[in-house]
């Protein structure tokens, strides 16, 4: 729980929210599922404001982008229709993986983003999908997720996340997640989200992002630029995703050391690479 | 502060603190077969149904759940009419040491009432936060297909008045 809360709101306009969180005297963050928030005792909360009577929540598939509201669920997202089929159901698989059942129900894709874990698949698939954030303070603001998760802090305090934006590509795609876990419930050790998109034989774009081998979630921007605009070559995209890995210097902690990360990441990052190229041709 | 709260089914005023957790309150309150395990979600011993939903109450402030029908397992079955989920767990005897019991009846009980013909691959899902020490889950997921398949359809007025049980 969290010690030094003495002040609960539940506002039902963005403005009133956004003066709560204004405030200077009190230190007041959003709520959202709280499934992170109320079990991190963090002593320095001492106001929260309940998110969940903003209309935040819902998804929408538009002609060439879907919308997350910040409050939808991942459960919601896992049992989307439209989600489950799109980018071979790259999104609502993270969503499925990342938490239990009774966490899905709660957590919301916000929050996820706050909460910022290292290895967090739904961080890694929506980095591979090129997500933004919506963030409202005095103004709305979008900006990419991979510079949002670079300092959340820095770009959300005082605000609201309102919204995640993906393009919803109508092209010839293909998407894998590639997870090492201890076991399938498991949270991942390390994982790696690969989107591939054709043109011919061509690979006209590529993401990969990986998890567990940083502080937190990754583009691999190098192998993205060298394998765009080329053949597709699976041998070449395997060597320079394991060129990549053997790069980083990923920390150690209780699930696994820093050298069983870096040999795990040039497993996971071609296979994610070759399943997601794989499934674009079957498109 | 002053929270309104429906839990099986009674409604009423809880004098709460803006810190206390979901969990908190109920056990407070009397509802002792919501457990107090982990307290960081990862147990998923404090379950209830909230708004239809399986969730952990000990990860939830208090009040968030405000205006959303709560169920614990004491608005589950009675001693002498079980669920028929509960009258499952104990044919099969998938009671085991019986902590963890409450929280599986009750993410069965949230799964069977939104989908009552669930996969065994739904089944595990749903039961994906009950962390069982004790053997595993064959038994259990034994005993919810057994109501999946033989049972039918649930829903007979199992809810009953919260005061009974304090």
């Amino acid at each position: 729980m969290l010690p030094n809360l003495i002040e609960y709101h539940r506002p039902t306009t963005m403005s009133g929210a956004l003066r709560l969180l204004a405030r200077r005297k009190v230190r007041t963050v959003p709520l959202a599922g709280g499934t992170a928030l109320v079990p991190s005792r963090d002593p320095s909360v001492e106001a929260v404001v309940d998110l969940s009577a903003l209309n935040l929540a819902g998804i929408q598939w538009h002609a060439q982008q879907a919308h997350l509201g910040a409050m939808t669920t991942l459960q919601t997202l896992a049992s989307d229709e439209i989600a489950q089929r799109y980018a071979n159901g790259l999104l609502t698989e993270a969503a499925r993986v990342c938490a239990t059942r009774h966490i899905r129900n709660v957590a919301t894709v916000g929050g996820t983003l706050v909460a910022g874990d290292a290895a967090c698949d739904l961080l890694v698939a929506l980095l591979a999908l090129d997500a933004r954030v919506t963030v409202r303070i005095r103004r709305i603001r979008t900006l990419a997720l991979d510079e949002f998760l670079n300092a959340p802090s820095a770009y959300v305090d005082g605000g609201i996340i309102t919204r995640v934006n993906f393009p919803y590509l109508q092209i010839p795609h293909g998407a894998a997640l590639v997870r090492i876990a201890r076991a399938p419930s498991d949270a991942a050790i390390v994982n790696a989200a690969a989107f591939v998109v054709l043109d011919g034989g061509m690979c006209k774009q590529v993401r990969l992002a990986l998890g567990g081998v940083a502080p937190r979630v990754i583009r691999a921007a190098s192998v993205e630029s060298e394998l765009e605009g080329r053949a597709w070559d699976d041998a070449l995209a395997a060597r320079i995703a394991e060129q990549f890995a053997a790069s980083l210097t990923p920390p150690s902690d209780a699930r696994a050391s820093s050298e069983y990360r870096r040999e795990m990441a040039a497993v996971v990052a071609p296979r994610a690479l070759q399943q997601a190229w794989a499934r674009a041709q079957g498109d | 502060m002053e929270i309104q709260l429906t839990v099986n089914g009674t409604s009423r005023a809880f004098v709460v603190e803006p810190a206390d957790t979901l969990l908190h309150v109920l056990r407070r309150e009397g509802f002792l077969g919501v457990k107090h395990g982990c307290e960081d979600g990862s147990c998923g011993m404090c379950a209830v149904i909230l708004d239809g939903r399986v969730v952990n109450s000990c990860t939830m402030l208090a009040a968030q759940a405000e205006g959303k029908p709560i169920t614990t397992i004491e608005g589950i079955g009675t001693r002498d009419a079980l669920h028929p989920l509960q009258a499952a767990f104990v044919e099969v005897g998938a009671v085991q040491c019986g902590y963890c019991t409450p929280a599986m009846i009750l993410a069965a009980k949230a799964l069977l009432d939104q989908n009552p013909h669930p996969t065994e691959a739904e089944v595990r899902d749903a039961l994906s936060g009950v962390l069982c020490r004790c053997t595993g889950y064959v038994k259990p997921v034994e005993a919810i297909m057994r109501v999946v398949n033989h049972r039918g359809d649930l829903g007979q007025g199992e809810v009953r008045d919260a005061a009974t049980v304090q």
